[in-house]
């Protein structure tokens, strides 16, 4: 564990030159770089920091250290590295609701982001009462087939309702918010969205070495643990609400849940007392980064989600074919 | 010396329609000895380490620890005095040996407590007794099968039960590592606490326990010490026949004809 605290401070260092330095980086008043001078210089370039830069960095930031914690969460409950808040129709759910806020009931802000966040919850309420049904295997499994097959019904219907949806005036505002994006961020945004993934993510931290305890065996759990299922579903609410507010303002931003709890591992080990702190930090870092060149590559926004998908496709792979990142500690 | 165990009429079964797993079972169990279930594959050995658990509730029957009721302990409580090494345990994360044996401190944790100091000497004792301590930074998936055995007790050890229930612990042992599990459990229970444990092996039970339970589809056939136990009538009872007992000067030695 020593050793792993010692990673942490390089990975927090790098994270706020990132969070200092993706101030200065935008299209206004030129492409690439803001120079200090314009800064000082012209009223017009502190008010675009301020009120729309700043709190979309917060924004990505928070979002990145979100997706990270439930990837964390999600694949240490559910004792599997490749599982993501994708699984249990949580993300699938989200994205459902927001195309049945577009299509279909009017596609103002509210209706997208309200029924993103319903059919999120709905998602996991679903596939929770489904594995309740099974009446094979142990809990994980259960829980994981039933949200696949969550996941498939909303997939469907998400697909149904692209269909369905005005190719001219619809259809664009849908794809873009499947392939995720944080344009528009206002503070209110991030406020309100602090507001639900704070606390969230106090709890996910508060019981980040329980965590380790709840990967184990059902049978090594109930030895161990007096409340098993409470700590569980308080862990996987928590993951789920905190997911299901950042996705309803930023559309699907995939991959970074699956990617960054790797990294962490692979830079620290897999006590979660010190691999969650870590990935809450590179899931920030990876965000914000993402989205800066999302806002600064091109002078169009790329989507975030296509960004984080490329990138995060290439580390992985690049982790699992480098023998550089294998643990050694044997 | 103190029960630590008592069975009374204890019956279950998965399904109440189907036939029961573990049939009217009664027997006490003292403090400081080891305890082997024997039997064939199916007949309820497991489940009955696991109703001993509180993983099951029996549809019948009593189940004291040291004098007093299961219900008569709170939830965390029973977790500070039973520990349980189940069969082919996995551990999905490569945590380090040390940091998965510190998972046993979790009962004697709040619940939002961090592991410290006093945790960590509790973790080196139990490298110690199974002789694991240099290997305490290897990660656990890497260890071999024998090594991943002693981890688990090391980790069960940590949780300082007062009985510790164990699942085949033999099963995958060569011949050696088995001899260093029977060891360590004559070594448990020689510092007072009370060890049952399941096996195919008679000459396993034989070599290390006070008590063998022989089981059969569910019913308990005999109770005793091995030289009362390990008889061919009995074993005969219990598999269904094939089975030679040789007296040696070290107890009876059992072996498939």
């Amino acid at each position: 564990m020593g050793s792993g605290k010692i990673k942490m401070f390089p990975v927090l260092v790098f994270t706020l030159i990132l969070l200092l330095g993706s101030v200065f980086l935008g299209r206004y008043p030129s492409p690439f770089v803001t120079r200090f001078s314009d800064i000082m210089g012209d009223s017009l370039v502190r008010q675009v920091i301020l009120d729309i830069r700043i709190p979309r960095i917060i924004m990505a930031f928070m979002a990145g250290m979100v997706l990270a914690a439930s990837g964390t969460v999600f694949q240490m409950i559910f004792r599997n590295p490749l599982v993501d808040a994708g699984f249990l129709g949580v993300s699938g759910g989200a994205a459902f609701g927001a195309s049945l806020g577009i299509v279909i009931l009017g596609g103002s802000i509210s209706a997208i982001q309200g029924a993103a966040a319903l059919f999120a919850f709905s998602g996991l309420g679903l596939s929770w009462f489904i594995a309740t049904r099974i009446r094979f295997g142990d809990w994980v499994l259960r829980l994981l087939l039933s949200g696949i097959a969550v996941s498939a019904m909303f997939a469907s219907g998400t697909g149904l309702l692209k269909y369905l949806a005005d190719p001219l005036r619809e259809l664009p505002e849908l794809t873009f918010w499947l392939l995720g994006g944080l344009w528009g961020i206002t503070w209110s945004d991030t406020l309100q969205v602090a507001a639900v993934c704070l606390p969230c993510l106090l709890v996910i931290y508060l019981f980040r070495w329980r965590l380790n305890l709840l990967s184990m065996q059902d049978e090594t759990i109930f030895s161990l643990v007096a409340n098993a299922s409470l700590e569980r579903l308080l862990l996987l609410l928590a993951a789920v609400l905190a997911t299901s507010a950042v996705v309803c303002k930023t559309g699907q931003v995939g991959w970074v849940g699956l990617i960054v709890p790797h990294m962490a591992r692979r830079l620290c080990g897999s006590d979660a007392q010190t691999t969650l702190p870590v990935s809450l930090l590179l899931g920030g870092f990876f965000l914000l980064f993402c989205d800066d060149m999302s806002r600064t590559l091109l002078s169009g926004e790329i989507p975030l989600g296509i960004l984080t998908s490329f990138i995060g496709a290439g580390l992985f792979l690049a982790l699992l074919m480098n023998r550089q990142f294998a643990l050694k500690r044997g | 010396m103190k029960t630590a165990v008592s069975i009374e009429n204890l019956s279950f079964s998965y399904d109440r329609q189907g036939p029961p797993v573990i049939f009217n079972m009664a027997f006490s169990l003292f403090a400081g000895t080891v305890t082997a279930v024997l039997g064939a594959n199916g007949v309820g050995k497991t489940t009955l380490l696991r109703l001993l658990l509180g993983l099951y509730t029996p549809d019948q029957g009593d189940i004291r620890f040291f004098e007093t009721p299961r219900a008569g302990y709170k939830a965390g409580r029973i977790k500070q005095l039973m520990g349980l090494v189940s069969q082919n345990e996995t551990i999905p994360f490569d945590l380090s040996v040390e940091e998965y044996v510190l998972l046993g401190r979790a009962p004697h944790l709040g619940l939002l407590a961090m592991p410290g100091p006093q945790d960590r000497e509790a973790v080196r004792t139990a490298l110690d007794t199974v002789g694991m301590s240099h290997l305490a930074q290897k990660a656990v998936t890497r260890l071999s099968s024998g090594e991943k055995q002693l981890a688990h007790v090391a980790r069960a050890l940590a949780q300082a039960p007062e009985i510790l229930l164990l699942d085949e612990p033999c099963s995958h042992l060569d011949l050696m590592n088995t001899r260093r599990m029977l060891n360590l459990m004559k070594t448990i229970a020689d510092r007072g606490r009370t060890v049952v444990f399941t096996t195919h092996d008679p000459n396993a039970a034989a070599a290390v326990a006070h008590g063998i339970m022989l089981v059969k589809k569910g019913e308990l056939v005999a109770f005793g010490k091995p030289e009362t136990v390990l008889t061919e009538d009995l074993l005969t009872k219990t598999y269904g026949g094939g089975v030679e007992v040789v007296h040696t000067d070290r107890g009876p030695f059992v072996r498939t004809m």
